[in-house]
């Protein structure tokens, strides 16, 4: 079991890198995980 | 058909300290919900002077007085350098002073809602008279139109949005009626500043005379407001509008709207109006956002820097007829983010770089220059949010490793050798691959070993929660040959043409 396992994510992603939704895309692959709020930044 | 070609290019920033602490939303959010911050409470000392402003070296870059290259000579910051060169105009335009755009908002105004206090109009007026670009039109509207403070005081105190100047209000934007919100006093100013900050970088396009004002078919405007009232948010048109104060009489005109990737979107759809025959000049012009200035702000002041967002940008590109000198757009070689495409940043840049330079037997590496989004790495470094330019070039590099263009090893090389640091200011769709198209005019009309460059314009659509899409586009500009593209068929593909359909005919006749 990974330390990544059974958590709670808030997964903030940003526009000029890796967006939210691609963070959310891996995030649900971990057995037990939840993402509780994903987002996507735009510091530009 | 002959492609259209990029034949000049105005660019312009406007130091505007006062808007940025009276408009940027970092700045009036940070006021309603935390009205006793540090950081509002030494605002005023984190601001920079105009001199600053002119010193600072990427400014200098964006309006053509310091080629892009130069940036590699310095540290970072680029705020600590002791840089004492700037001068207020360059090849593409100016770094205006705030107490002067302030005229020109006032100029911009056409259903008087714009008081300025008489005695600073008056003052600011006699220096104005003096800028190489002023007009009789502009000094008509504004001799003898102040009002008196009492007014616009009173004014505020209504709802009017203030205009200050060395932190004194000097003027006021009323609203433009009673209960409509996309009316009110603070979409108006918003919406008027785009306009008149828009029209500075295009009299100084238009002052360079590489085209006859009355010859100008069309204008295309591309920022990021919106410009109507509660029935139709964002109706438009502000290009008509800017076409208007700046006296192009003959040209049509509208908005196009893709965040910060609208400018590409435009560049090309401005292209293919010149490239089909419709209009020999177009014109791609855009305003800055009031509502940006200051975004990163406090970042900056807490690593111990002044506020560096404090200019609006505006730019305004030609697009004209092939004249046989200028680059050449290749409407051929735009590559396209599709709804399909996916957002991870390795889909993004597969979709705008490799698929169009191979569908069109090009190499990642045939592309001389890349001009992404050219981002000032100082505004974004010190935010947290990394070098954004750089990350691009990175990611470009990274997919010519995957092809097998280029070896691991060489990643820094490339994006040295094709990329640049970035100059512009984070005003939304301002950076976005644009800010280059001055200096690739240059590079790409004298002995350089510049021929090709590709202009990529990204756009984050989420903002709007319309979408979770990302979006994209991009386009190849190429050295002029001074060759006409053939346009005519020639004899073996006639022949061609002939036997095919003889072939489809007798097949049909034979029942196939």
């Amino acid at each position: 079991m990974s330390v990544f396992e059974n958590k709670k994510y808030i997964l903030i992603g940003d526009r000029d890198g890796i967006p939210g939704e691609s963070l959310r895309a891996v995030v649900e692959h971990i057995p037990g995980s939840e993402v509780v709020f994903a987002t996507t930044e735009c510091f530009v | 058909m002959a492609k259209a070609v990029l034949k000049g290019a105005g660019y312009s920033l406007i130091h505007t300290p006062n808007f940025l602490e009276h408009l940027g939303t970092t700045q009036t959010t940070e006021l309603k919900t935390n009205p006793n911050s540090e950081y509002i409470k030494t605002l005023k000392q984190n601001l920079r002077s105009y001199e600053d402003v002119l010193n600072y070296l990427p400014n200098q870059v964006y309006i053509g007085n310091l080629h892009p290259d130069e940036l590699k000579k310095y540290e970072r910051p680029f705020c600590i350098a002791e840089y004492k060169n700037g001068t207020r105009y360059g090849q593409f335009g100016e770094i205006m002073p705030e107490d002067e755009f302030i005229l020109l908002i006032k100029c911009a105004d056409v259903f008087n809602l714009v008081l300025l206090e008489e005695l600073f109009l008056n003052n600011t007026l006699e220096v104005y008279k003096k800028h190489p670009l002023t007009t009789e039109n502009e000094i008509k509207q504004l001799e003898g139109k102040g009002s008196e403070l009492t007014e616009i005081e009173n004014a505020v105190n209504n709802g009017a949005e203030g205009i200050y100047f060395a932190n004194k209000l000097v003027g006021c934007v009323k609203k433009a009626h009673d209960i409509d919100q996309n009316l009110s006093s603070h979409v108006m100013i918003e919406n008027l500043i785009v306009k008149a900050s828009a029209t500075v970088a295009l009299k100084h396009l238009l002052a360079q005379n590489k085209v006859d004002m009355e010859s100008i078919g069309y204008l295309i405007e591309c920022s990021e407001e919106a410009c109507g009232d509660m029935n139709q948010r964002g109706g438009g048109n502000f290009a008509k509008a800017i076409a208007e104060m700046t006296g192009i009489k003959n040209a049509g005109g509208c908005d196009i709207r893709a965040f910060c990737a609208a400018p590409t979107h435009t560049l090309i759809h401005a292209a293919s109006l010149v490239e089909s025959g419709i209009y020999d000049h177009v014109v791609v012009v855009a305003g800055g956002a009031s509502a940006k200035l200051g975004m990163n702000g406090r970042d900056h002041v807490k690593k111990g820097y002044p506020i560096l967002e404090d200019v609006l940008g505006s730019f305004a590109l030609l697009i004209s007829k092939d004249d046989g000198v200028s680059p050449r757009i290749r409407t051929d070689i735009i590559g396209t983010h599709k709804v399909g495409t996916g957002s991870s940043p390795q889909v993004v840049i597969k979709s705008l770089v490799e698929e169009p330079l191979y569908r069109n037997n090009l190499k990642i590496k045939d592309v001389d220059k890349y001009s992404v989004e050219m981002q000032n790495p100082d505004l974004t470094s010190l935010a947290g949010a990394g070098d954004v330019p750089l990350a691009n070039y990175k990611m470009i590099a990274a997919l010519a490793v995957m092809n097998k263009e280029i070896e691991r090893s060489d990643i820094m090389d490339f994006t040295e050798i094709h990329g640049m640091t970035g100059w512009a200011p984070t005003q939304g769709h301002i950076p976005s691959g644009v800010p280059y198209c001055g200096h690739l005019y240059n590079e790409l009309t004298t002995n350089t070993n510049i021929n090709r460059a590709m202009i990529i314009g990204k756009g984050s659509l989420f903002l709007a929660r319309m979408t979770n899409l990302f979006d994209g586009i991009s386009v190849v500009v190429e050295r002029n040959t001074g060759q006409k593209e053939s346009t005519s068929v020639s004899k073996e593909e006639i022949q061609k043409l002939i036997a095919e359909a003889m072939k489809d005919f007798a097949s049909s006749l034979l029942g196939k």
